[in-house]
């Protein structure tokens, strides 16, 4: 089972919460089974439009099954949706992507069934 | 003679300038192009009746059927409107800017394409002789243009035409500026006034269009921030309008100042004549 953390950096455990979805700087998978991580930058953040979507995407390209994240819009979360990727938000102050992986495996992660936030626009 | 009214921000008296100006001429077809709030209507008072046309753009949709996931498409939009999840191609329609380019490039005909509404046009062919045209974008679009474009086709060359422009300095500015031969600035004696006035003054340099500056909310200790920028750069001051409470109060309530105060007719007149 692959998770997803967004993170602010790609130090490796001890890498800090981002919470943002779309424009978040890394990926940090997680592969629950092997206790393995890896990073990958987040190349939607240089979209000028739909980086939730393009992030969704990627998630969906790596064959995520799971993501941890703070906010998630409603482009972003249709995706995600679709992708079968399952949303969890940090909502208990959780620092680093190990803070967020114990909280998850504890069961305290609050699983959203729909969009957090309602997004922005982009340039009109 | 087409005449752009705009600023660059909003909450300078860009409508105040642009109504209190048609209102003083003869032969005039006013366009409320600031279409994600138009607010001209509110002095103006134009009756749309029946007056209304839908203005639609084409968005793609995908037969998943003849779709073979080879998602060349999804590579192709440069918009990230479309993603491909499971085997299916998701389209958002309101990131599609409606380029026609996915349609183009899928190699199985799986995609056409159907019609979405942006927003609509209302008009008032005559209220007491000016012509008056309204765009206006539905919540959630996230281009303005189409509208803006569409109801730029409804200039008629025989008439002294005011636009009414979005305000910033993006691209539906520029759609409402781009055919004017005249631009008109306004802003007002303040910092932040002077700071979105140069962003206006690059604009309209970029379109190599005439302009001059309007000061709203004119004061004389505080008119110099302004007048000097404008000295040094060679550019015109049209006109200044003072910050009265009179004016203020009548724009509170909906009326034009220049019907209370009729003298403003002649210099707004003036102005066009000298431009
Ligand atoms: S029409 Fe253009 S913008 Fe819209 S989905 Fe197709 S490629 Fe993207
Ligand atoms: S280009 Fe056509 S066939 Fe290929 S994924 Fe897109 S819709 Fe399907």
């Amino acid at each position: 089972m692959k998770l997803v953390i967004t993170a602010k950096d790609d130090i490796g455990f001890e890498s800090e919460l981002d919470t943002r979805f779309g424009r978040a700087a890394y990926f940090g998978i997680i592969d629950i089974e092997g206790k393995e991580l890896i990073f990958i930058k987040n190349e939607a953040t240089s979209s000028s439009s739909g980086a939730g979507i393009k992030a969704a995407q990627l998630l969906a390209d790596k064959k995520a099954d799971a993501l941890i994240t703070g906010r998630v819009g409603p482009k972003a979360f249709r995706g995600l949706e679709k992708a079968g990727i399952k949303v969890y938000t940090s909502s208990n102050g959780e620092v680093s992507i190990q803070d967020c992986l114990t909280a998850y495996k504890a069961g305290e992660l609050k699983e959203v069934d729909g969009p957090t936030n309602q997004g922005h626009h982009g340039l009109k | 003679m087409k005449i752009t009214v705009l600023s660059g921000k909003g909450g300078t008296g860009k409508t105040t300038i642009a109504t209190n100006l048609a209102l003083s001429l003869e032969n005039v077809q006013f366009f409320d192009t600031d279409v994600e709030e138009p607010n001209s209507y509110l002095f103006l008072k134009p009756d749309f009746a029946d007056n209304e046309q839908t203005v639609w753009r084409k968005v793609p949709i995908i037969e998943q059927s003849k779709c073979n996931s080879c998602r060349k498409c999804v590579d192709f939009c440069q918009y990230n409107a479309l993603a491909m999840l499971g085997d299916e191609v998701l389209v958002y329609p309101e990131v599609c800017h409606s380029c026609g380019g996915c349609k183009h490039i899928c190699p199985q005909d799986a995609i056409t394409e159907e019609k979405r509404s942006v927003g609509k046009i209302n008009w008032d062919l005559d209220i007491d002789g000016l012509e008056y045209w309204q765009g206006e974008l539905t919540i959630g679009e996230a281009s303005s243009i189409p509208i803006i474009s569409k109801i730029k086709k409804e200039i008629k060359d025989e008439k002294l035409v005011i636009i009414d422009a979005p305000p910033g300095t993006t691209c539906p500015t520029i759609e409402a500026t781009i055919d004017s031969d005249y631009a008109i600035l306004v802003t007002e004696p303040t910092p932040f006034g002077l700071h979105d006035l140069k962003m206006a003054v690059e604009l309209v340099e970029d379109l190599d269009k005439p302009y001059g500056v309007i000061i709203n909310r004119s004061q004389q200790e505080a008119d110099g921030i302004i007048q000097d920028y404008c000295k040094k750069n060679g550019i015109p001051i049209l006109l200044k309008v003072p910050f009265k409470r009179q004016i203020a109060k009548l724009y509170s309530e909906g009326i034009p100042f220049v019907e209370e105060l009729p003298k403003w007719k002649d210099k707004f007149r003036e102005v066009i004549d000298n431009l």
